[in-house]
Parts: structure tokens; C-alpha cells; sequence
């Protein structure tokens, strides 16, 4: 196998007058989960559509598990798995002749297709609807059996484009329960994208951060929390008088403070020392019981938009008579659903 | 690649027949197998089995039952947004045309040939006698007619699907097309010397079934060959150029 699952080179994109995707350089270790964070429209959707071939490259290459995309698309599509910005389901079909029919794809023997349909479904708790239309599930039960679909045939490599978007926080929590016990067990890379930055945090052993089409961070949720350095501190305590919060507002170190459930935050603009706020609550008659100096993950990937606050003039290379054209805009113009092919035509 | 055309027709099917919608289908279903293998022989009668002209029904039927099953197939899951996890899958491209094809042939040749048993009852019921039925040659020949009218059905109506952005729109372009198709024969008939539209009219009311159904034959052999290449061409085409991207 393969050292990285995904190795892209200077790949970029180009949608007449915006460039979606710029010069990304990635190298993803194979059996990790990935997370692509970015806001809508950094070209995240973008990415997964050239690693699976269904957009061609303006420029650069990517190879998936060894594999070139530009020659050896039907190999990459063999061995990955996807779940694409809509989830694809048959509403007509039931919930598990959806699963049936991926089955079928993959060329899976009838009995290996009925053992894992049933695998899936329990594990996603849809087991019981599973002759139900899966046009009558929920939209929480539709992303969970879309995952499913994309696991389905055992891929080593499965894109996932925002699979918790719109779904309620329960829900989302318990498709990320189920999905991260299904990477455990069957090993598989996963590259997921998402602009959810504690889900990234929590989920992603390495992580991508993505803007306008540039990648500007990569690494470890710890390296990119290390490289953020500590700009926050949590006081547990009491006495947080209105006093103290005007005193700390006048501080040009502090950005912001806020309580929450009894404990003080304070985020110090980077490089800041914490000495002289301490001191000032300590004036200010705050009984401190503990004064712990973090950065949580969205600190982290604050900090690095932060420092990446103007916007990269590559990404955008003009600018049309209205103005800038936001990139997913310019996507859902343009893009065929798999460009080249002429069962996507019409689709623009 | 059989096996992907399986994969592929076995969901259309499963979607034509699917519970939910299946009853506005039933109804699509019931109305031309009640049309054709009910209504009409019994207003013909016992020369529905003999009558050149009726050879023209079993090109005409399948193809004007086509036009509800095919326009579904790219443009409505385009609509509903499956098309891009299908071209994300394993499939080539020519596997899924060619499934979409092959349903579409299946489930409308099949309802022509339900129709057929149901013909005989009509008949029998409206001219009680001798017992009317089909020799093997004139149900071989049904067939077969019925299977290359539906052939040329779906290849039509796929190939507009897939370059139609809607349902609508490609039932609309599959509509006009049928009504082209079969209008202008009968405009361009008029336009015949007197000698051959006679001629012609004659053959097809007082000549032989055979001969008729072997002429249409020859038709829509050649009309089917020109279609499914063209659709295969296409999707071959489609996959070079995938395959030369950034090469």
C-alpha cells in the first residue's frame, strides 16, 4: 500500500475568470481522517470533484492511492467511495436498495451485499426503515444512509463533502459517533470536508485549512493549536464585576472577554503576556481559584485566518461587472458532473 | 461490463416499479395495454390478426409509451441531484447508457407483449366462432416489430434525457420528436404521385402482412443500428476524453 492516499501537486482550477482552486500541494497519510475546513466556497466541493475525476485540472497533478487521476481515473474510482454535496439517494428505492445498488456497482456477492446492508444499517440505526422509501427518511437518516452508501463496498478511500451539514446536533453527533468507529474498524482513509471547526477539532487526526482556493495551514489539530501559541485564558472563579469587564476592554492586549458558566475568558491579541491581566483582575477583587492559559482548535484556526486576514490576490484573478463572483457561485454555473463525459452534458 | 448493465437496469427497474409513484405508472401501463391489446382489436376485429396496417400500431405503441419512461432517465436524476454520486461511482459511461437503454426496451416491450393474450380475448369476445389466434410466424413477427420500435424508443428518448436539463423539457423534445416522426410520413404521402400513394395505401390495407413487416423491419433495423452507435459513440468518446485530461 501506498504511503499517502492522496499527493497532490500545484492542482489548480480555473473557472474563466476565477480561480477556485490554487496550486494546492497536499500529502495525506494513508488510514487518516483528513478535514478539509474552509468556508463555503474556499474550494473544498472543487478538490473532491478533480481527485475523483469529475473535473478536469487547469493546471498541476493528484494522484489518489498511487493512482494518477488524469490516466487512471477508473482505478481511483474503483477503490474509493463518495458522498458528494448532495447526497444521491434514490427517494423511490428503499433504504436498502440503495445500499443494494452499490452493491451491484461493486460487483459484491448477493450474500456479502445482504451481510453488510444489515452491518450498515444497525450500525446507523436505520435497520428497522429499511423497506421504507428512502425519500421518507429524515434529512438527519438521509446523510447517515448516504455515508453508509459511500462505505458501502469497503473503499480504501472515501470522500465525505460535508456530511453533517444541516443536520441538528444530535444527530451530527451521532453520524460522527458512527462514522469515526467505522474508520477505526475498517481502516479506511477518510478525506471530509467541513466548515465546522469543532467537528474538524474533534474528528480529523490531520487537518487542511482552506481559503479562497488556497491551502494556508496544514497538520495535526495539536501542531496547528502549537503553532497558534496560547492567546487565551480561562480564570475559574468569581467576583467578575462589570468593573473588571470595563477595565480589561481598555486594555489594547485584550480582543475580547467573555463568561461562560462561571469561568472568565479573555483572548489576548497573539504575543500578548498574561502577567498584567491577572494582576488586574486580582485589583479588580476577581477571586481566581484557576488560571489556565489555551487555545482551543477555533482559537487556532482563528488565528490562522487571522494572519492570513487580506485576501490572497491569486484566488481571484477578476472580477466580473457585479463584482467578485463567490467560487461556489461561479461552481453551480459551471461545473458538469463529470466534465468530459456526455452524461453530464446539460447539466450547466 | 454486462454485469455493470445489470446493475444499472435492475435500478431503473426497481425505480419503474418502485411502490411509491408506482400507481401513476400503473395507470400509464393500464391505459396503453388497455388501448392496444384491448379497445382497438375489439373494434377491429378478427382482421386486427391479418391486417398489414396494424403492423404499424406495433411500431407506433411502444415508441409513444417510451416517451413517460425515458425522459426520467438523465434529466430527472440530474434533477435530483443523483446523477454526480452515479458518474462518481466505478461505472463507465457506456455501462450506464447502456442500462438506462436496456430497462426502457424491457419494461416497454414487455408491456407490448402482455397485450398481445389480451388481443385474442377481445377478438374472440366480439366474433364468436372459430377460435381466433396468433400463428407462430405472426407472433414471432409481432415481436420482433415491437422489440426494434422499442429499441429506437429508448436510444431516442435516453439520448434526449441526457441532453435535457429538466424531465419536462425532455418529454417535451421526446413528444415533438415522436410527432415529427410520424406526421410528417403521413404529409409526405400526400405529396406521392396518385400512382404510388395508391399504390402504397393499397398494400397496407389489401397486401401482405409479411412483406409490410418485413419492410419496417429493414426500417428500424437500420434506424436502431444508427442510434445505439451514436449513443455508444458518444460515451466512448466521453471516456477518452476523461482519460486525456492533463495528460
Amino acid at each position: 500500500m501506498t504511503q499517502y492516499a492522496i499527493q497532490t501537486e500545484e492542482l489548480t482550477r480555473e473557472y474563466s475568470t476565477l480561480r477556485a482552486l490554487d496550486r494546492l500541494s497536499l500529502e495525506i497519510p494513508a488510514g487518516s481522517i483528513f478535514g478539509f475546513l474552509g468556508s463555503n466556497g474556499a474550494g473544498k466541493t472543487t478538490t473532491i470533484h478533480l481527485l475523483l475525476g469529475l473535473l478536469r485540472p487547469t493546471a498541476g497533478r493528484a494522484a489518489v492511492l498511487g493512482h494518477d487521476v488524469a490516466t487512471e481515473i477508473d482505478e481511483v474510482r474503483r477503490r474509493t467511495g463518495a458522498l458528494l454535496d448532495k447526497a444521491g439517494l434514490y427517494a423511490r428505492l428503499g433504504v436498502q436498495d440503495n445500499l443494494e445498488f452499490y452493491g451491484r456497482i461493486w460487483h459484491m456477492p448477493r450474500r456479502e451485499r445482504r451481510a453488510r446492508s444489515e452491518e450498515l444499517l444497525r450500525q446507523f440505526g436505520l435497520w428497522d426503515r429499511r423497506k421504507e422509501p428512502a425519500g421518507r427518511l429524515s434529512f438527519g437518516m438521509k446523510r447517515k444512509l448516504a455515508v453508509a452508501r459511500a462505505l458501502f463496498h469497503r473503499p480504501d478511500l472515501v470522500f465525505l463533502d460535508e456530511p453533517t451539514a444541516g443536520l441538528d446536533p444530535v444527530s451530527a453527533e451521532s453520524l460522527r459517533r458512527s462514522l469515526v468507529d467505522l474508520v477505526a474498524q475498517e481502516g479506511v482513509t477518510v478525506f471530509l470536508t467541513t466548515h465546522n471547526v469543532p467537528e474538524a477539532g474533534k474528528v480529523c487526526d490531520q487537518i487542511g485549512i482552506i481559503r479562497s482556493g488556497q491551502l494556508l495551514a496544514s497538520g495535526s489539530p495539536e501542531e496547528l493549536r502549537a503553532s497558534a501559541g496560547s492567546n487565551r485564558i480561562v480564570v475559574r472563579g468569581s467576583g467578575f464585576t462589570e468593573e473588571a469587564f470595563t477595565l480589561l476592554a481598555l486594555r489594547p492586549e485584550v480582543e475580547r472577554a467573555e463568561t461562560r458558566g462561571g469561568t472568565l475568558h479573555v483572548w489576548l491579541v497573539p504575543g500578548s503576556s498574561a502577567a498584567p491581566i491577572i494582576s488586574l483582575l486580582a485589583g479588580c477583587g476577581v477571586l481566581m481559584e484557576e488560571v489556565v492559559r489555551e487555545t482551543t482548535f477555533e482559537d487556532a484556526f482563528l488565528s490562522v485566518l487571522g494572519a492570513e486576514d487580506h485576501e490572497p490576490q491569486t484566488a481571484r484573478v477578476a472580477r466580473g461587472r457585479f463584482g467578485a463572483v463567490r467560487a461556489d457561485e461561479a461552481f453551480a454555473l459551471s461545473v458538469p458532473e463529470r466534465e468530459g463525459s456526455e452524461l453530464s452534458a446539460g447539466v450547466a | 461490463m454486462i454485469r455493470d448493465v445489470a446493475a444499472v437496469t435492475w435500478k431503473e427497474w426497481r425505480e419503474l416499479t418502485a411502490a411509491e409513484g408506482w400507481e401513476s405508472g400503473l395507470l400509464g401501463l393500464v391505459l396503453f395495454v388497455g388501448l392496444l391489446g384491448l379497445f382497438l382489436p375489439y373494434q377491429v376485429g378478427r382482421s386486427w390478426l391479418s391486417a398489414p396496417w396494424v403492423m404499424l400500431f406495433w411500431i407506433w405503441i411502444p415508441i409513444f409509451l417510451m416517451t413517460t419512461v425515458t425522459a426520467d432517465t438523465f434529466a430527472g436524476e440530474r434533477e435530483r441531484g443523483t446523477l454526480g454520486s452515479l458518474l462518481a461511482t466505478r461505472l463507465p459511461d457506456r455501462a450506464i447508457l447502456a442500462g438506462k437503454i436496456a430497462a426502457a426496451v424491457t419494461y416497454v416491450w414487455g408491456a407490448t407483449l402482455l397485450s398481445v393474450p389480451l388481443s385474442l380475448i377481445a377478438i374472440n369476445f366480439k366474433a364468436p366462432g372459430p377460435l381466433a389466434y396468433y400463428t407462430t410466424g405472426q407472433l414471432g413477427t409481432v415481436a420482433a416489430l415491437a422489440l426494434l420500435s422499442s429499441i429506437f424508443g429508448a436510444a431516442l428518448g435516453v439520448l434526449g434525457s441526457l441532453r435535457s436539463p429538466t424531465v419536462r423539457h425532455a418529454q417535451q423534445t421526446f413528444s415533438l420528436g415522436v410527432l415529427v416522426a410520424f406526421v410528417f410520413p403521413v404529409f409526405g404521402i400526400q405529396m406521392l404521385p396518385a400512382a404510388s400513394k395508391t399504390g402504397l395505401i393499397q398494400a397496407l390495407v389489401f397486401g401482405e402482412a409479411g412483406r409490410v413487416a418485413l419492410v419496417l423491419a429493414a426500417v428500424f433495423i437500420v434506424l436502431d443500428v444508427l442510434l445505439v452507435t451514436a449513443a455508444m459513440v458518444t460515451a466512448v468518446t466521453a471516456v477518452r476524453s476523461r482519460s486525456n485530461v492533463a495528460a
